[in-house]
């Protein structure tokens, strides 16, 4: 059996984000008894717990700010109306 | 690693390094001008408070050694807004200021909430200062992918088709860019290992 690749976990991360629940999530995953996929998939997990706090304070750091907010020179060119 | 962390930006400084001097008019500017207003400052007079900080901070630059074990630069900064605002704020007293106002700045109750909101400032810049050091770590199209994708969690078949990349690059390059980013934070974080990040 193979194991679960970078973009099936990625997948079952974003289908579990905002209301996640490792028991039920990880019944999704086909290797779900595979203690490696599990680790990486955990790992993905603390990933994007980590990523949404820093999103969330330099948010707030910038809104406070206000007019002395420094951009860390994120990409200007945004998707969108101009979407390929 | 040779990105510019508290110690190093402290020491070229020292050194009389000008870009240095401006990355730390930067970094703490808006640090400053933000606790003066909180205070009550105007803006004029956050100004002020900035450049007594500066002025003090190189007053004693000649004789300053960083010396992260026998106290963090973080404190040594908030000692001194602390005491530039209350001399800013004595000498509007008593117009402007109401007695009992100057004396919870005094007696540090107000402080104590202020300082709070400093520290969160503080967390704030580094977090700033880490996303500006990663984007110097890497390519453009990986820093923007993790951009799209990671911070503005955008579909990764949208950020694929307009970075032109694979979905599996666009995942890649996410988990590289969070490695490097902790990496990055706990550097910053070496310098300062009390403040958690």
């Amino acid at each position: 059996m193979r194991h679960c690749t970078e973009e099936e976990l990625e997948k079952c991360l974003n289908r579990s984000r905002g209301r996640f629940c490792p028991t039920v999530f990880l019944r999704r995953l086909h290797l779900r008894n595979c203690p490696e996929c599990r680790s990486r998939f955990r790992h993905l997990v603390e990933d994007d717990r980590f990523l949404a706090d820093f999103v969330r304070e330099l948010d707030e750091y910038r809104r406070r700010l206000g007019e002395f907010s420094d951009s860390a020179g994120e990409p200007e060119r945004k998707p969108g109306r101009d979407w390929k | 690693m040779s990105f510019t962390t508290r110690e190093s930006l402290l020491n070229k400084i020292q050194d009389g390094d000008q870009a240095s001097w401006e990355e730390f008019y930067l970094l703490y500017r808006p640090m400053a001008f933000r606790h003066g207003r909180r205070l009550g400052l105007s803006r004029e007079e956050c100004d002020e408070l900035f450049q007594q900080v500066m002025v003090q901070f190189f007053k004693s630059i000649g004789t300053f050694h960083y010396q992260p074990e026998l106290g963090r630069f973080r404190n040594y900064l908030i000692r001194a807004l602390r005491h530039a605002a209350s001399r800013l704020l004595e000498h509007r007293q008593p117009v402007e200021m109401l007695p009992e106002t100057l004396s919870a700045v005094n007696e540090g109750g107000l402080l104590n909430e202020i300082d709070r909101k400093i520290l969160a400032d503080w967390r704030g810049a580094l977090f700033n200062q880490a996303l500006a050091e990663l984007k110097k770590q890497v390519e453009q199209q990986t820093f923007e992918a993790f951009c799209f994708y990671g911070l503005q969690r955008r579909e990764v078949g949208e950020v694929a088709d307009y970075l032109q990349m694979k979905p599996g690059s666009v995942y890649t390059a996410k988990s590289r860019c969070v490695a490097m980013l902790r990496n990055i934070i706990g550097e910053l974080q070496k310098s300062d290992p009390e403040f958690k990040l």
